[in-house]
This record gives structure tokens, sequence and C-alpha cells, in this order.
């Protein structure tokens, strides 16, 4: 399908608006600006409204007329909306175009009323054209509503088809780009049919042979059952798996938590014995305090003292030999050395005459030589002090530095502890874990028994269906009403045999095929040695080689935009190779597909949206890209101007409610301000 | 005169019992009494404490005195505060002098070290190697202990 | 697995055999049949159709 021209009239904010694709293979992109509310996802809806009156508006979906059209109108006044494609699709020229038409109502009313809708299909053969007669059946085998999320995708739906849970999205999109949904159908529909054959048989049969037949069904019905609860048990083992692995966890973290427990208490040991020895070390420094913390400060004064006793000697204000007999002169001359007089009874007089005997025998002479005497003792007392206090301060020193680095590490395991008791439920013991743990495999196994017995059983009764089957086969004395029921339901089995295997076989080839397509665009453009696989389950999933290893990834955003485009291209470009290539069989064409697009750049950061921008020009030989302004300037535009056959500026005009109303112009230029 | 009285204060009890710093009251008024000189700080009145008020404290004299340094200290200045050479060998007259200039050091000393929360050691240290005054007495007090030594040759050192 | 050329069925066929062409033609009309009806969500007269080929091609 190659799309030309697509026109608007009144649908939503385009009034009457026309846009012409790019065609040519080499230029096959039409690109079309726009911020976000100017109209992007607006196109997008036109093509399904277009082809399955179907759309997805967040605000007002009902509101499908302009705006400014309806109001502008009179009421009463009938207004058509229409959307209308032109297009080519295996040769022939087809324009399909959809009305609708609304009346409206009332002053006020801006929804308007439908009044009539259809779709018109016309293809032109020679020069004429001509209508189809049941256009929505002929437009769906054009492009079949089911692959249309596919084709017509919004940037940001589309990454969800890497996401969890999407096997059956992946494998119907499989199913549906190469008519394996035709297959499949018939596959279960023949069984269906195989069924009401076999109600005949009964109906028609002789008692034996319905006995048998009621006997098959029987059991039938039992491994039905049996296939149930195999089911169950199987979630069971898994649900039991993952209650092993949570315990499992617990433990580690319990290991890790004790031996993180150890190390504390080693550091807190640690920390204890130099907070010892810094507690010694204070006693230390007050030991020199009291011992000798009062000579600094006495050396002035002594310094002070023995000058000025020297000055005095000098001054021969003290005698060289101050006797007894001097002292007593002095009492005489009722004067003491300095000068002052001396009054017999006063409490000095009595001093100085105490100078006599013991005290004076010592003379102050040798009082000062002891002051002199000590100076030196005392300067080395001062240095030892000065120096010993230096000394431990600096040790002390050393020792805080190491018990604040310790006291750091303590912190930060019993962060790292914390953080741990919160990830495992607290107050759990270890020989409690290990038992429940136990307690869980022994569940487990049994169930892997029970499993095993339900099997045996299914095997014993698809065995015993064989045999029953042989025997309903060759039962004689049938009517032939009963005989050609038979006939007939395993003509109906047969075929249907042989379709589901060529579906199974076909399904997988072309699962298969799509994975070899992705990994080659996914290779080229994804960075990391990141590979993207649809698996045998049909999962979308990406790998990550972990030195040798292969590791599922969580993946970003960016790696599954990339990957869903991957695997929508690789269809595209399978059902392009099946359509171009001579193929015997009509169900199987494929088709060649347009690629509409709303913002796939969104949510990817720049790196990625390079690398994204280099691969959508290779999904299809058409592309349609919206996108804002920020996201195609720089690396998108760098790497897809080049294909680029036409562009579109959405001019978004909000109105301004009193006269004028939002409404898009489609815009060959770009839009002022840029 | 058997004792030196002093004015003892809650100081002291933190210094001396709580903290360890010195071992005995009487270390610690000598330190004080050290202060007090070097800032000049005397007081005269009041300096023997108060029985009632429990701050009295008292050292025999014979023990105070058989400490040397202390005995150099205590006749330094009592000599210095009287300019009177018999200083030196008036013990009474320095245990009065003594207690003057300890009181003097204590009011500053509550000061510097009285409004530390806890353990005031590393404060006291700081003290005594903010206030050690750059020995100089190498100079002069050599030549004066020269000096002395000679004068004193043949006379009996203590 | 091929037998007479006979429309009939045979009352007293040790095996049922069905014709090869039988089935043959029976495959290509009920995939004709899915895909006219592979636009429908709900193709419910399918079945009844594929029931009357096989009736039809099995007499």
């Amino acid at each position: 399908m190659e799309l030309h021209r697509l026109e608007l009239q009144n649908f939503r904010q385009f009034k009457d608006d026309t846009i012409e694709f790019a065609r040519e293979k080499a230029e096959g992109i039409t690109v079309i600006h726009g911020s976000n509310g100017s109209g992007k996802t607006t196109l997008l809806n036109a093509f399904t409204w277009l082809f399955y009156d179907e759309v997805d508006f967040e605000t007002r979906p009902d509101r499908l007329v302009t705006e400014g059209t309806i109001a502008e109108a009179t009421v009463g006044k009938q207004l058509t909306v229409s959307v209308r494609l032109r297009f080519e699709h295996e040769e022939t020229e087809y324009i399909a175009e959809r009305r609708a038409i609304f009346e409206k109502r009332s002053e006020d009313d801006f929804d308007g009323d439908l009044i009539d809708m259809g779709l018109t299909l016309e293809y032109k053969q020679g020069t004429s054209w001509r209508e189809r007669g049941n256009p929505e059946n002929s437009l769906d085998q054009i492009l079949p509503e089911r692959l249309s999320d596919l084709f017509f995708f919004d940037g940001e739906d589309i990454e969800e088809l890497a996401g969890i849970d999407n096997q059956e999205r992946i494998q119907e999109s499989i199913q549906n780009i190469m008519g394996l949904t035709i297959l499949e159908r018939s596959t279960r529909h023949l069984e269906d049919a195989a069924g009401r054959f076999e109600d005949e048989v009964e109906e028609h049969a002789s008692d034996e042979l319905a006995k048998l037949i009621e006997r098959k069904r029987e059991i039938e019905d039992t491994i039905e059952e049996l296939d149930r609860k195999k089911d169950d048990t199987e979630r069971s083992i898994e649900r039991t798996e993952t209650e092993i692995r949570d315990i499992e966890q617990k433990l580690e973290r319990l290991d890790e938590s004790a031996a993180l427990q150890e190390r504390r208490q080693e550091y807190r040991e640690d920390r204890e014995k130099l907070e010892a020895r810094v507690e010694k070390i204070n006693e230390e420094i007050k030991a020199e305090i009291d011992e000798k913390g009062f000579v600094p400060l006495a050396i002035p004064l002594i310094n002070e003292t023995a000058e000025r006793l020297d000055e005095m000697r000098q001054d021969g204000v003290i005698p060289s030999d101050l006797s007894n007999s001097y002292i007593d002169s002095l009492l005489e001359a009722e004067r003491c050395i300095c000068g002052r007089p001396l009054e017999p009874g006063t409490e000095y007089y009595e001093q100085v005459a105490a100078m006599k005997g013991e005290a004076v025998a010592e003379g102050v002479e040798q009082g000062a030589v002891r002051i002199i005497g000590h100076l030196n003792q005392m300067s080395d007392m001062e240095s030892a002090f000065f120096d010993n206090i230096d000394e431990y301060i600096q040790e002390r020193k050393r020792l805080h530095d190491d018990i604040t680095e310790l006291t750091e590490k303590i912190d930060d395991v019993g962060s790292e502890l914390q953080e741990m008791d919160q990830k495992t439920a607290g107050g759990v013991s270890v020989p409690e874990l290990e038992a429940k743990r136990e307690s869980k495999e022994n569940e487990k196994e049994e169930l892997i028994g029970e499993k095993g017995r339900i099997e045996e059983k299914i095997d014993r009764n698809e065995e015993e269906i064989e045999s029953l089957k042989e025997e309903i086969e060759e039962q004689r004395d049938e009517r032939e009403e009963a005989l050609v029921a038979k006939r007939r339901q395993k003509a109906a089995e047969l075929v249907a045999e042989e379709l589901g295997t060529a579906f199974g076989e076909l399904k997988d080839k072309v699962r298969r095929l799509s994975n070899e397509k992705i990994q080659d665009t996914f290779g080229s453009i994804a960075s990391k040695n990141l590979t993207a696989e649809i698996t045998e389950d049909f999962e979308l999933k990406i790998w990550q080689d972990v030195g040798g290893e292969r590791v599922e990834v969580d993946k970003s955003t960016g790696e599954r935009q990339i990957a869903s485009l991957a695997f929508v291209g690789s269809l595209v470009d399978i059902a392009r190779e099946r359509y171009e290539a001579d193929g015997d069989s009509e169900y199987f064409t494929g088709g060649i597909y347009p690629l509409v697009m709303d913002s796939p750049f969104g949510a990817l950061d720049k790196s990625h949206r390079r690398e994204v921008s280099r691969v959508i020009p290779e999904l299809a030989n058409q592309i349609v890209v919206f996108a804002t302004d920020s996201q195609w300037e720089g690396p998108v535009e760098d790497e897809m101007s080049p294909k680029v056959g036409k562009q579109y500026w959405l001019d978004f005009d909000e109105g301004n409610d009193s006269n004028t109303y939002p409404r898009t112009r489609i815009k060959t230029e770009p839009v002022g301000g840029d | 005169m058997n004792f030196i009285s002093y004015k003892k204060s809650e100081l002291y009890d933190r210094i001396v019992d709580e903290y360890d710093i010195f071992q005995n009251s009487y270390d610690f008024m000598v330190f004080l009494a050290v202060m007090g000189y070097q800032e000049g700080k005397v007081v005269r009145e009041g300096y023997k404490g108060d029985d009632s008020a429990g701050t009295k404290g008292q050292i025999g004299v014979e023990n105070f005195f058989a400490n040397d340094l202390y005995r150099v200290i205590a006749s330094s200045i009592a000599f210095q505060d009287t300019e009177d050479p018999s200083a030196l060998v008036n013990s009474e007259l320095q245990a009065e002098k003594l207690a003057q200039y300890a009181a003097g050091g204590l009011e500053i000393a509550e000061q510097e070290f009285g409004s530390t929360a806890g353990d005031p050691t590393n404060v006291i240290v700081e003290y005594i190697q903010d206030h050690d005054e750059e020995d100089s007495y190498q100079g002069t007090l050599g030549e004066i202990v020269k000096a002395f030594d000679d004068q004193m040759m043949g006379v009996e050192e203590d | 697995m091929s037998t007479s050329g006979g429309g009939g069925p045979s009352l007293d066929g040790e095996e049922l055999e069905i014709d090869e062409e039988k089935l043959r033609r029976i495959r290509e009309r009920v995939l004709q049949a899915e895909k006219e009806k592979l636009h429908l969500d709900l193709p419910r007269g399918v079945i009844n159709e594929i029931e009357g080929i096989v009736r039809e091609e099995i007499d």
C-alpha cells in the first residue's frame, strides 16, 4: 500500500487541509512538524477513523466537527466531516473516503448530532472509477485492523511491544502479517466441525459404537481435567521455586549481615583500645602539669628575683655575709637592712629577731643561692615539660585521627546493616529460615512427583484413546449414516492436523526470520553489545553479553523503543519480501505497508535518537513521521534529512473564543518564529 | 605558724578531685600563686578562705617547705612583693604572700578555666603555652648565675 | 493413503480411507472460506460453512 494524498475537511482542528506524501523510495519520508497539541495525534486518528471508524482522542472524543465550522453555522445546518485518502495498492489506485454528517441542534451545540456516516471505496479501472461493493471488507483486506496498530503507531505506545506479557501481541502480529491467522482459525474450526461429526456418529451408531464414542469423550474430558491440574501443579511449582529463591536471598543477607556485624565488632574493639591509649595520654599530660606545670610560669618570677637580688647585692644592700652578729647590731640599731626602723615589741622586730637561730643560720645569702641554684633545674624542667607535652599532644592527635577513621567505618557498616534490615524481614532467625526452606523444597519435590503422576495418567489416558479410536474405526456393524459421519469426522481431523502442523512450522519460521532481521537492525544501532530476540515463546527479549554469558537486561526506554521498532521493521520487511517473491500460495501474500509514526523519539535520549533515526528509513518504503521541533533538530534531522521527500508544519492557532476557534493549518513552510 | 592557709573554691574541687589534674590542693595553689604573680593579681583581704563557708585550705608548713622548688617560689614571691631580702628567710611572710597571690591567681583561673565544660586539662596546657615568655634568661641569667657562682665559691649550696 | 477412485463409502472398509484429492479440496475450500471472513472478529458462520464443505466433499 502506498499513500498518495490525504484530504481533511472539518475533521477536528483541520478545517480544510491536504497532505501529499513523499513516494520516492530514496526520499520516501514525509515529516510533519508540530508541537504537542498542534494536531499530530489527530492526523494519526484521521487514518484510523477513515479505515475503521476508530478514534482515540484524549479530549472530547465525541467532538469530530471543527469547532469554528459548527460555531459559524446556523442551528439546523448540516455539516460534513470528511477524511479522504488516495492510495495505491497492488497496482490499483484507490480513493477511500469516510463522511459523517452532523446537524447543529442548538446555538451552543458544538458536538452536533450524527445524522449519517458512510464509507466509500473507489478504484480505478482503466480510465474510469468504480465503486467497491463492500468497502469495509475491502479496506480491511488491504490493511487489516489487527495490523493497524503496527503501522499507525503511537511512538509512546509501541515500546510496549518489548514489555512483559506481550507475547500474545507479538504472536498475533506475526500471525497477522503473514496471513497465518487463516491457518490458525482453520485448524480450530475444523476441529470444531469434527466434533460435530462425531456427535452425528454417536447419534446413528450401534450401541456398542455409541458406548465406545461415549467412553472416548469421557476420557477426553478426563484428559482436559488432568491438563488443568497439571497446569495448576506447574504454577504451584513455580510459585514454590520463587518462595525458595526468596528464602535463599534472605539467608544470604543474614550471612552478609553476620559478617558485617563481626567486622563492626572488630572495629569497635580496635577503637576502644585506641581510646584507652588516649586516656593514658591524657593522664600523662595531667601528670606533667602537676609536676612541672607551674615551672614555665615561675621562671620569669625567678628571673626577676635573681636579677633584683643581684642588683641589691651590687648596691651592697645584701651583705655578702649576713651573720647573727649583724642581726644583733641591726636590732640594736633598730634598723633592718631595708632601712626601716625597728620598734621593739612590734611584730616586725620579733621577726627580725627570729632570724637568729636556724633560719638565720641559713642566711639570706643562702636563700638567694638556693634560688639561683634551682634555675638550671627549672629550665630543664621547662624544656622537658614542653617537649613531653608536645609529644603527647601529637600522639593524641594521631590516635584521634585513627579513631575518627574507625568511627567512620563503624558508621558505614551500620548503614549497610540498616539497609539490609529493611530488605530482610526483621526478626527471623537463620534456623527458622533454613527450616522453612527445607519444607518448601519438600513441597516442591512432592509437587514434581504429583506432576509426574498426572503426566503418567495423561499418557495412559491418551493411550486408551488411541486404542479406542482404532476400535471405533474398526466397528463393522454400523449404519451408513454413521459411517459417513465417521468419514467426515476423519477428513476434518486430517485436514486440521495438516493445517495445524503447517501453522506451527510457519509461525516458527517467521519468528526466526523476524529474529534475523531484528538482530541486524538492533545490532547495527544499539550500543553495548546488546542483542534482541523473539524467543520460542514469542517474548521480545533484550540480552547483554556479560563476560561471555548472556544476561537478560532490564530494558531502558531507549532500548525498548529500538527493539520494538526493529520488530515492526522486521515484519514489514518480511511482508514486503513475501509480496515480491514468487509465491504459489495466495494466502501468504504479505504486502507492502507504509509506516505512520507519531513521535517515535519522544522518550529517547540524544544518542538513541540518532540510532532510531538511522533505522527508521530502512523500515519501510514509505514513512510518515510526526515530530516536534525539539525532537527533530539535531541528530534526527542530521540522519533523516537526506531521505525526506516532503515536509509539513502544523500551524496551530488557539483562537480566542470570541470569534476565532482552535484551528491547525498544514503549511509547507516552517511556521514563524524559527 | 604550722599551717599555710589559703582560699579554696569549687574550682579546686574540680581540678584536683574531679579531674585529677593536680595531685593535691596545695600543688594547685602554688600554680595559682605563680599565675597570680605573672598577671600581677593579688588579693590582700580574705585570702585565707573561710572555714565555715568551706573555702579554707591548709597545708602543713614542714610538708610544704620540704619541696625545694616550692620553697624557692615562695621565697621569690615574698621577696618580690616586699622588696625585702629578709623575706627570703621569713617563712611566715612567705606563707602569707603565697596565699595572697594564690587568691589572685584563683580569680584569673576562674575566668580562664572556670567556664570550661568538662575536663579543662587542654585549656590549662594552652594557657601555659601562651604565657611562656620566651626565655631570655639564658643571657642575663647566665651572667648572674655565673657572677653568683663566682661570689659563692666556697659557700655551701642547699 | 490411497484407494479406489469410487465416490461412495465402503461398508466393509478395514480402515477409513479418505481420498487424497478430496482432502486437498477440503483444505483449499476451508482456507478460502476463512480468508473471506478474515476481517471479522467473530466469524460465526464459518464453522457451519466448513461443516458444509466437508459434507459436500464426503458424500
